[in-house]
């Protein structure tokens, strides 16, 4: 984040002070490759992902073009400034961009983790839910790792489509549960964890997490008029006449 | 030849000294840079306490699996691009094995299938 915000400028300045150099010769053309592929490519039928991934092996040489743009801008500011120090003050300035790189480094790790920390909370509290239900049962989510992971059971992703597609797909891998959870939701779905429609095949929400946050909200009565406030919901999914959980 | 006798045999010139001392606080200055982020890394990694995303919760389940003599197989469906679309399915499609390796060696060692035998031998 301090990269993108506030150091940019600096990059940028130190890749023009060393485009010749031919240590950073693989750098440009690995930059100059993936932002062409990225923009003029990948961009067309991969429109959320690719980029950061690729893009993580270019930060060591930016950071390192970082220092040599602030010391060339310190250098210029310089030779309008006489009573400027270049090495003194290229120095100053060049800590001062370490610093502001850590800084923003640890409030990005901390906003990230508590992020992450409040998302697992509320899949905790609904992989609390299922502790009752079969070993054998499949979980449809947005995140089937995390909740393999917390559940012990085999799930299978979200797809994000119409209905019928997301029927289809639950019925190809017999799935037994629907975790909806307001971070992450496809819009087809996203009336129902509103409390705006319900499919016959899926039962009133089991458990609901508030968005204040604790512990799993068992529902076994009458539908949620308004779930606003929910932050994730657990339904079961009913694809058996047989199966009665989803009656009432 | 020792550094010492290095640094002494290579204070004979003027230049040769200037490169010595730059080697110098090259190696300082790397030794403390790692040192540092390996000190950051290890904070970091006490603040998590759970695999938080898609993939690292895809190298446990894998690792698991591996280590519990299951084999390389997932038990998760992330994505219907990549078949065979079964349960449990083969692994490795997008996500490589590295990580998964790392996770097992400490969990074999420490015969744990937490995640804390995941992050090398931090148990929870």
């Amino acid at each position: 984040m301090p990269l993108v915000v506030v150091l940019v400028p600096f990059a940028l300045i130190g890749a023009w002070q060393r485009r010749r150099d031919t240590w950073f010769a693989p750098f440009f053309v690995y930059a100059i490759a993936l932002f062409a592929a990225s923009g003029l490519v990948f961009a067309v039928h991969v429109p959320f992902g690719t980029f950061i991934h690729s893009a993580v092996a270019l930060l060591p040489h930016t950071f390192l073009l970082v220092t040599a743009g602030v010391g060339g801008v310190v250098w210029s500011v310089a030779q309008r400034r006489p009573n400027w120090n270049v090495r003194r003050a290229t120095a100053v300035f060049t800590y001062g961009a370490v610093a502001v790189a850590v800084a923003g480094a640890a409030l990005q790790t901390m906003t990230t983790v508590s992020h992450w920390s409040q998302v697992r909370g509320v899949q905790r509290e609904l992989a609390q839910s299922l502790r009752a239900a079969p070993e054998t049962d499949r979980i449809m989510s947005a995140d089937a790792g995390a909740f393999h992971y917390l559940t012990g059971r085999q799930g299978i992703v979200t797809p994000n489509d119409e209905l019928p597609v997301i029927e289809d797909g639950m019925r190809a891998y017999d799935v037994r549960w629907l975790v909806l959870e307001r971070e992450a939701i496809v819009p087809a779905l996203a009336p129902v964890l509103a409390g705006e429609m319900r499919p016959s095949w899926l039962s009133q929400p089991v458990a609901v997490v508030p968005r204040s946050g604790g512990p799993a909200v068992a529902t076994a009565g009458p539908a949620l008029t308004a779930l606003d406030g929910v932050a994730g919901a657990l339904y079961a999914v009913c694809l058996s006449p047989a199966d009665t959980r989803c009656g009432q | 030849m020792t550094l010492a006798a290095v640094g002494t045999s290579a204070a004979r010139s003027p230049s040769s000294v200037g490169v010595w001392r730059i080697a110098q606080s090259a190696v300082v200055v790397s030794v403390g840079l790692y040192a540092f982020a390996v000190a950051v890394r290890l904070w970091a990694v006490g603040l998590i306490s759970f695999p938080m995303t898609e993939g690292s919760a895809y190298y446990v389940a894998v690792a698991r699996n591996l280590v519990a003599g299951r084999g390389l197989l997932i038990d998760s469906l992330w994505s219907y691009s990549t078949p065979p679309l079964t349960l449990p399915r083969p692994t490795f499609e997008l996500w490589q094995p590295m990580a998964t390796f790392v996770a097992a060696i400490p969990m074999a060692l420490l015969g744990s299938l937490g995640f804390g035998a995941a992050q090398l031998g931090r148990r929870r």
